[in-house]
């Protein structure tokens, strides 16, 4: 997988086209920030956004990092992004630029954005396509894999 | 299925404690609202919101239409949570992803499942003419594995959009390059964000972005906020 990832991103050098880079931190990686930070800068990306390994959705099984595993790792990347100024880790600059702002322009800007994601066959979720395929156990359709556990998860029903 | 009619079922969709809505539905009225059943297509160009009101939330068509009255629009705007209408629109073209990452979020990443037409031309039925420029964002599934031919047939539905130079994105990775059209490139990615910059560009040019994920799964909805 990573050698078929790496393998996309030199045809896009090859051919001129810019990229970034999306990456999901599992807890091996939570005390590598620096790392993969560097890693990321020879690629040739100029923007980095990651996403710390969640337990949700199809990943109810999964074990992500611990608060402590996520808290090491973003100190680290928050660190680097002070001595670094190469590439742009979206969530330092995301948080950078809200701390810049105005009173006013927080508040102007407080409001969520549903952020409506379709479906291939139509289906719309709201707030995350993390929510895709996502149902509840009263309207679980007959046959699907049950992925989500809520808190009033009824097993019985999946 | 109807449409829920409250932002509490909204929620409830959103919370995943209900079925996703979807494009097809009935409306306020009770008349069935499907894709490609909208009385009209001619969204030229998106400008500023002339005020909340009914009808001012629609997408896609599967929201009681103006005037319904009681409906999810007229619940939704007005209210101090969210904004009166979508900034980023995040397009599923396929589920189907070749790394198939055993982290990832998204269930039947091995199946092939793919986005028609029909459905994206409803997508940009719903793009109301009042609101502010668009973020669309082709997620996935790997959006690229639907191959050149459907992608250009998924595009084709929001090229007078594009063409008008109404989506635009709030930040762009430095460097992204202007490309000659839609479709031109494709890349390895979950998650491709095509945009006009209507400011910077002239409105038939493009920027495409691609975030190559080096794991498949991509985060929550924040990843489009760039």
């Amino acid at each position: 997988m990573f050698d078929r990832t790496i393998a996309g991103i030199e045809v896009l050098k090859r051919r001129g086209i810019p990229f970034i880079v999306l990456a999901v931190v599992t807890e091996g990686g939570t005390d590598r920030a620096a790392d993969v930070l560097n890693f990321m800068r020879g690629l040739g990306t100029t923007w980095v956004g990651f996403n710390i390994e969640a337990k949700e959705g199809a990943n109810a099984e999964g074990t992500p990092p611990s608060t402590e595993h996520a808290l090491r790792f973003w100190r680290d990347a928050f660190a680097w992004c002070r001595d670094d100024s190469e590439v742009t880790v979206r969530e330092a600059d995301n948080l950078f630029g809200f701390f810049g702002l105005t009173r006013e322009q927080r508040d102007a800007d407080a409001r969520h954005d549903l952020i409506p994601t379709v479906g291939w066959n139509g289906d719309v979720v709201l707030l995350s396509p993390e929510l895709l395929g996502i149902r509840s156990a009263a309207q679980r359709l007959p046959g699907r894999q049950c992925a989500f556990r809520s808190p009033v998860h009824d097993p019985a029903a999946c | 299925m109807s449409v829920p009619t409250s932002v509490a079922a909204w929620t409830a969709a959103a919370t995943g404690h209900a079925a996703p809505l979807h494009l097809s539905g009935t409306d306020s009225d009770g008349r069935r609202v499907r894709p490609g059943a909208r009385r009209h297509v001619s969204v030229a160009y998106i400008g500023p919101m002339s005020g909340p009101g009914p009808g001012s939330w629609r997408l896609a068509g599967f929201l009681p239409g103006r005037g319904g009255g009681g409906g999810v629009s007229e619940a939704y705007t007005g209210n101090r949570w969210f904004g009166e209408q979508p900034r980023t629109i995040i397009v599923q073209p396929t589920t189907l992803c070749p790394l198939d990452c055993d982290y990832c979020y998204l269930a039947e990443r091995h199946l092939k499942q793919e986005m028609t037409s029909t459905v994206a031309a409803a997508i940009v039925d719903g793009i109301e003419s009042s609101w502010q420029p668009v973020e669309i964002v082709w997620h996935g599934g790997e959006p690229l594995a639907v191959g050149v031919k459907r992608f250009v047939e998924l595009l084709e539905p929001f090229e007078p959009l594009r063409q008008a130079g109404v989506f635009s994105t709030r930040r762009r990775p430095a460097g992204a390059r202007v490309l000659p059209m839609p479709g031109a490139t494709c890349s390895s990615s979950t998650r491709s964000v095509w945009a006009s910059a209507s400011t910077d560009h002239a409105p038939s040019t493009l920027i495409a972005s691609t975030e190559v994920a080096t794991p498949c799964s991509t985060g929550p909805s924040q990843a489009s906020r760039c």
